[in-house]
């Protein structure tokens, strides 16, 4: 299976743009920046040149870090609890970097490690999944369990 | 959630701080003041960011910053008027705004999506 970035992610794009704008609109009421720009023309234009690709990126990236987790929880829906237990022990285990090949080489989990290891959003999920933090692993897998409408069991000693 | 709203705290209220006591004290804000916050918070969120566009513009804009501060001193002292200045107040809180969303965006990225700790080991 061949994972790339050529689809055009137009919605990702809009809403990041429809945030930035929203953001700067909300600066320039705030500033009165439309009152001060009538006496001293070019302040908007500063004001909204340098603000609008600035937040419009930075919304993008959480946006893709969102449709990162989204993606993450589609290819998570066809394991079962065995799995499920079997990647929070990988979770736990602090020296885990990366998605290592499960025993029973099934379809479902080549499909996983190729996503994240291929994937621009698989790439992204990695990063949070395998993330130094123990805790921040489990809760962002219970996280990501939770949109894929899985059960998850957490061990109270977290083993 | 707790870990975004420490950051937001840390991030965003914390160094905002002086501005707010300068404003409640004074009930003006002098132009110095914004362009010195702008270079030392920009360069601040530069370094906590991991997100390569934040970095690279928050060198850009933290030494923008400092070439105001540094004109708006020149300025006071040499009793010369200069077009530059007139505009300085409005990038550097231009700067600032927009940097407290980036940040405040950025760490929700972190936080509340990745479920990242404020402190990771």
């Amino acid at each position: 299976m061949h994972y790339d970035r050529s689809n055009p992610h137009f919605f990702s794009v809009f809403v990041a743009f429809v945030v930035a704008l929203l953001i700067i609109g909300f600066g320039v009421v705030i500033f009165g920046i439309d009152k001060i720009d009538r006496a001293k023309p070019g302040i908007a234009p500063i004001f909204i040149l340098m603000g609008l690709p600035f937040i419009w990126v930075v919304t993008l990236d959480v946006i893709d870090r969102i449709v990162a987790m989204r993606h993450l929880a589609r290819q998570l829906q066809g394991f079962d609890e065995d799995d499920m237990e079997y990647m929070v022990r990988i979770l736990t285990d602090a020296a885990t970097l990366s998605m290592v090949p499960h025993t029973r080489f099934e379809t479902k989990w080549r499909k996983l490690i190729q996503f994240l290891n291929l994937d621009h959003f698989g790439t992204i999920a990695s990063q949070a999944l395998f993330q130094p933090s123990r805790k921040g692993r489990i809760r962002y897998f219970k996280q990501v369990a939770r949109v894929a409408h899985l059960r998850f069991h957490e061990k109270p000693n977290g083993s | 959630m707790q870990a975004f709203i420490v950051s937001i705290v840390a991030g965003c209220l914390l160094p905002m701080l002086p501005i707010m006591a300068e404003y409640g004290l004074t009930d003006t804000v002098p132009g110095e003041m914004w362009s010195v916050t702008g270079a030392v918070y920009t360069a601040a969120v530069g370094i906590a960011s991991r997100n390569q566009v934040v970095v690279t513009s928050s060198f850009f804009c933290s030494t923008i910053c400092a070439v105001i501060y540094g004109v708006e001193k020149y300025v006071e002292t040499n009793h010369t008027d200069m077009p530059y200045v007139e505009y300085g107040p409005i990038i550097t809180q231009t700067v600032l705004y927009c940097f407290v969303w980036g940040y405040a965006i950025e760490r929700f990225g972190r936080h509340c999506v990745e479920k990242r700790p404020y402190l990771e080991p």
